[in-house]
């Protein structure tokens, strides 16, 4: 490796970074099927509308790939149908087929009960998003800080309301905290906390991995495998972002039809580990060690095979050997300077 | 774009690796404890190569060790450091059967104490991180593969003017606590590098009563908050004079700024002698704070440099830098080769703690201890009584932090 120039990307570069589309894609995804999810259930939507990729699309104002991969998702949840026809029936409510009914796609017919929030947003959002989520990875390390919500708005060139509901998701992901003060905090980053945050994980990611299996695609898995032999035939490619892909891959699509969504919500509440890897993997721009693609390798193969209780111990080794690495890799973080941070990012107290 | 890159000066000297006609120049990164022109004029003599040494202080040998193996072939540190660079993927294994005289190395490297002594498992124990394990972690278990050859060692404490030093301390017996004594204030100085500064600091709470700790090699998130706060009131108050991050400045410190009390590196103290300072080495009854250094190859090094590398490891343990370390104070893992190269007064002085007859430093300055025994008494005495060794804690990167907020106060 000829460059080894250690790198903290801020808000400012990934906000407008190309290399993110997928990231962008697979967020938009999640929401059009968590939207869809709901509003079937609810019974917002009729059973037997044909839905197709592109008026809903148009609808999300996203392009068809994410709306592709929610149908997808949707159709393993058995919540949508295939039929003899193009696109998908929304199934009966106890998963049986109704008669098709071609209508019109519109708000009402997919069950926004207000107006959409403007789902033109999705990129928008995805780029705050990202913006806030880096510049809270990064401060978490250096000590204790609240994030301006007004300066942040005014930095990233949104709404004061856009800037509050990209907070709450971080919060949703252990990143961020409201205080008793509406001030929103972040850090500082412990030992203490990365270790809860995986024991934590060691009991309910094998739990939610055992409620999904039933519902992995063949194609997803077999995408997967292929991805993770790829990165283990050929480590020096696998930068921060890669591996960051690969464990969403792992630790988030593989648990994401858990039916129990409460369980979802606290694991992904407990994945700011995650987040320290990266910024140790982008600080140092170093690439991940053999053992731990191996140990994805070894978890995606098992569910492959069907064998759903070895892919939960392995994965539970995997989850207890993250552990000891990523304390280890906290205490390198140690020899880093502190950097300036973007305005918005305050000390606190 | 927050980009972290060393201070320019540091780095403006850091030439890229070169072979200069035939002689090979080897890069070795550290700091003054080791690095010292006498010693890099020897090696270059005996080895036939050319020797380039950047010298820094510890955490920026350590910033530099991390992020930067291109800098640098040999990193010449202390065990402690394993803990930021090991899992940074910034050095390569050394492979013991290239290390001539491995079989000389002492027990307490290898398995943390010395024959007949308890050994502490407070702080960054060097032997749980000498040996590279199957799964490239570093351990206790033997192989092959080695993260750091270990060489230069000490038992460190504090050093004071005796005269300075009011009767109810003396009556009490050398304690740490004497750094926090009221009496003192304003005439104290401290490490300013929290793998070593806070845990003398920490030392010092303990056995001032100010606070416990459950484990003073590792401190929890509230130990830590305990001790800054602590620290802080006492620097609010004026307590402390100084803060210093090499031995020099640590000198200077006692000759300048009235300083009559501070932890203190062995080579201090030739430069105190010389200035007409006679300072006590402390023997705190609590134990000392212990570290072992050594030397580490560079991830990116090979060929010629990398062999280069491996005949200066090897030269290390051929005795004369080991005699040299001991006129400074310093131990050497493998002593007894060392004490061919030393006289029968040095070694009684240096290795078995009788008094001092007649004896130089490493440059062959006089040295005016005759009649003076060394703190705490032979090797085995003093580096049997280690309360703690220097570390890198589990919360490191919070301590410093929150070291860091102390070291701003005002």
């Amino acid at each position: 490796m000829n460059s080894r120039t250690p790198v903290i990307h801020s808000s400012s570069d990934a906000a407008g970074s190309d290399t993110t589309t997928d990231l962008y894609n697979r967020h938009r995804y999640r929401l059009i099927q968590d939207h869809l999810q709901r509003a079937i259930r609810a019974g917002r939507i009729v059973p037997g509308l044909v839905l197709l990729e592109g008026p809903v699309a148009r609808l999300f104002g996203t392009s068809r790939v994410p709306v592709r991969k929610a149908f997808e998702l949707l159709h393993s949840d058995g919540l949508l149908l295939t039929f003899d026809g193009r696109g998908y029936l929304v199934a009966n409510q106890d998963g049986t087929a109704p008669e098709p009914l071609r209508a019109p796609l519109s708000e009402t017919a997919l069950g926004f009960d207000a107006p959409p929030e403007p789902l033109d947003l999705p990129t928008t959002g995805e780029r705050i998003y990202r913006a806030l989520e880096e510049a809270v990875s990064v401060a978490i390390v250096f000590g204790h800080f609240r994030i301006d919500e007004s300066l942040a708005a005014e930095t990233l060139h949104v709404s004061r309301g856009v800037v509050r509901e990209t907070l709450t998701r971080l919060r949703d992901r252990g990143l961020i905290e409201k205080s008793t003060y509406s001030h929103w905090l972040c850090g500082p980053l412990t030992a203490r906390s990365v270790a809860q945050d995986y024991e934590l994980r060691m009991l309910l990611e094998p739990a939610a991995l055992r409620s999904s299996q039933p519902f992995l695609q063949h194609e997803m898995l077999a995408a997967a495998i292929a991805e993770i032999e790829e990165a283990i035939a050929h480590p020096m490619s696998v930068d921060a972002e890669k591996l960051q892909q690969l464990e969403t891959t792992l630790h988030v699509d593989c648990l994401a039809h858990a039916r129990n969504r409460k369980l979802l919500d606290t694991v992904r509440h407990a994945h700011m580990p995650l987040t320290v890897n990266h910024a140790f993997y982008q600080a140092f721009n170093l690439h991940p060690e053999a053992g731990t693609l191996e140990e994805h390798r070894a978890i995606l193969r098992c569910l492959m095979a069907g064998d759903v209780d070895h892919a939960a111990s392995a994965l539970c080794h995997h989850l207890k050997n993250g552990q000891t690495r990523t304390l280890q890799r906290l205490k390198v973080l140690a020899v880093l300077p502190e950097p300036d941070l973007p305005a918005f990012v305050v000390p606190f107290p | 774009m927050i980009t972290v890159t060393p201070p320019q000066s540091q780095s403006a000297s850091i030439a890229a690796p070169a072979i200069i006609g035939s002689k090979v120049e080897l890069r070795v990164i550290g700091t003054s404890v080791t690095l010292q022109e006498h010693i890099r004029e020897k090696a270059e003599q005996d080895l036939g190569i050319k020797l380039n040494f950047i010298v820094l202080d510890g955490p920026l040998a350590q910033r530099e060790g991390v992020m930067h193996p291109e800098h640098y072939d040999v990193y010449d540190q202390w065990f402690h450091s394993l803990d930021c660079l090991w899992p940074a993927h910034a050095l390569q294994p050394i492979d013991v059967r290239r290390i001539n005289r491995w079989d000389e190395i002492n027990a307490l490297p290898r398995t943390g104490h010395l024959a007949g002594r308890p050994g502490t498992t407070a702080g960054s124990v060097p032997a749980d991180r000498l040996y590279v394990q199957r799964d490239n972690s570093l351990g206790r278990t033997t192989s092959a593969r080695i993260s750091m050859l270990p060489l230069t060692h000490n038992a460190d404490s504090f050093a004071y003017l005796a005269d300075e030093i009011p009767p109810r301390l003396i009556d009490q017996g050398e304690s740490w606590s004497w750094l926090l004594a009221p009496e003192l204030a304003g005439r104290v100085a401290l490490q300013a590098d929290p793998a070593i500064g806070a845990i003398d600091a920490a030392l010092a709470v303990r056995a001032s009563g100010l606070m416990e700790f459950q484990d003073i090699g590792n401190l929890s998130i509230e130990e830590i908050d305990g001790l800054i706060e602590i620290l802080i009131e006492y620097r609010q108050r004026g307590h402390f004079a100084g803060f210093w991050s090499t031995f020099a400045e640590a000198a200077q410190l006692m000759l300048r700024n009235q300083v009559a009390i501070q932890s203190i590196w062995s080579p201090a103290m030739l430069e105190l002698e010389r200035a007409g300072l006679k300072p006590q080495l402390a023997s705190p009854h609590e134990g000392y704070r212990a570290w072992f250094g050594g030397l580490a190859l560079s991830r990116l090094v090979e060929g010629r440099a990398r062999d280069a590398a491996y005949d200066y490891l090897n030269w290390w343990l051929d005795g004369w830098a080991g005699a040299s370390m001991a006129r400074q104070g310093y131990y050497i893992s493998n002593p007894e080769r060392a004490r061919q190269y030393m006289s029968k007064d040095e070694w009684a002085y240096w290795y078995n703690g009788n008094p001092a007859v007649d004896l130089v430093g490493p440059t062959g300055q006089r040295r005016s201890l005759a009649g003076q025994c060394r703190d705490g008494g032979d090797y085995a005495a003093r580096m049997g009584r280690i309360a703690v060794w220097d570390s890198v804690m589990d919360e490191q990167n919070y301590l410093v932090r929150r070291w860091g907020e102390f070291l701003r106060a005002q």
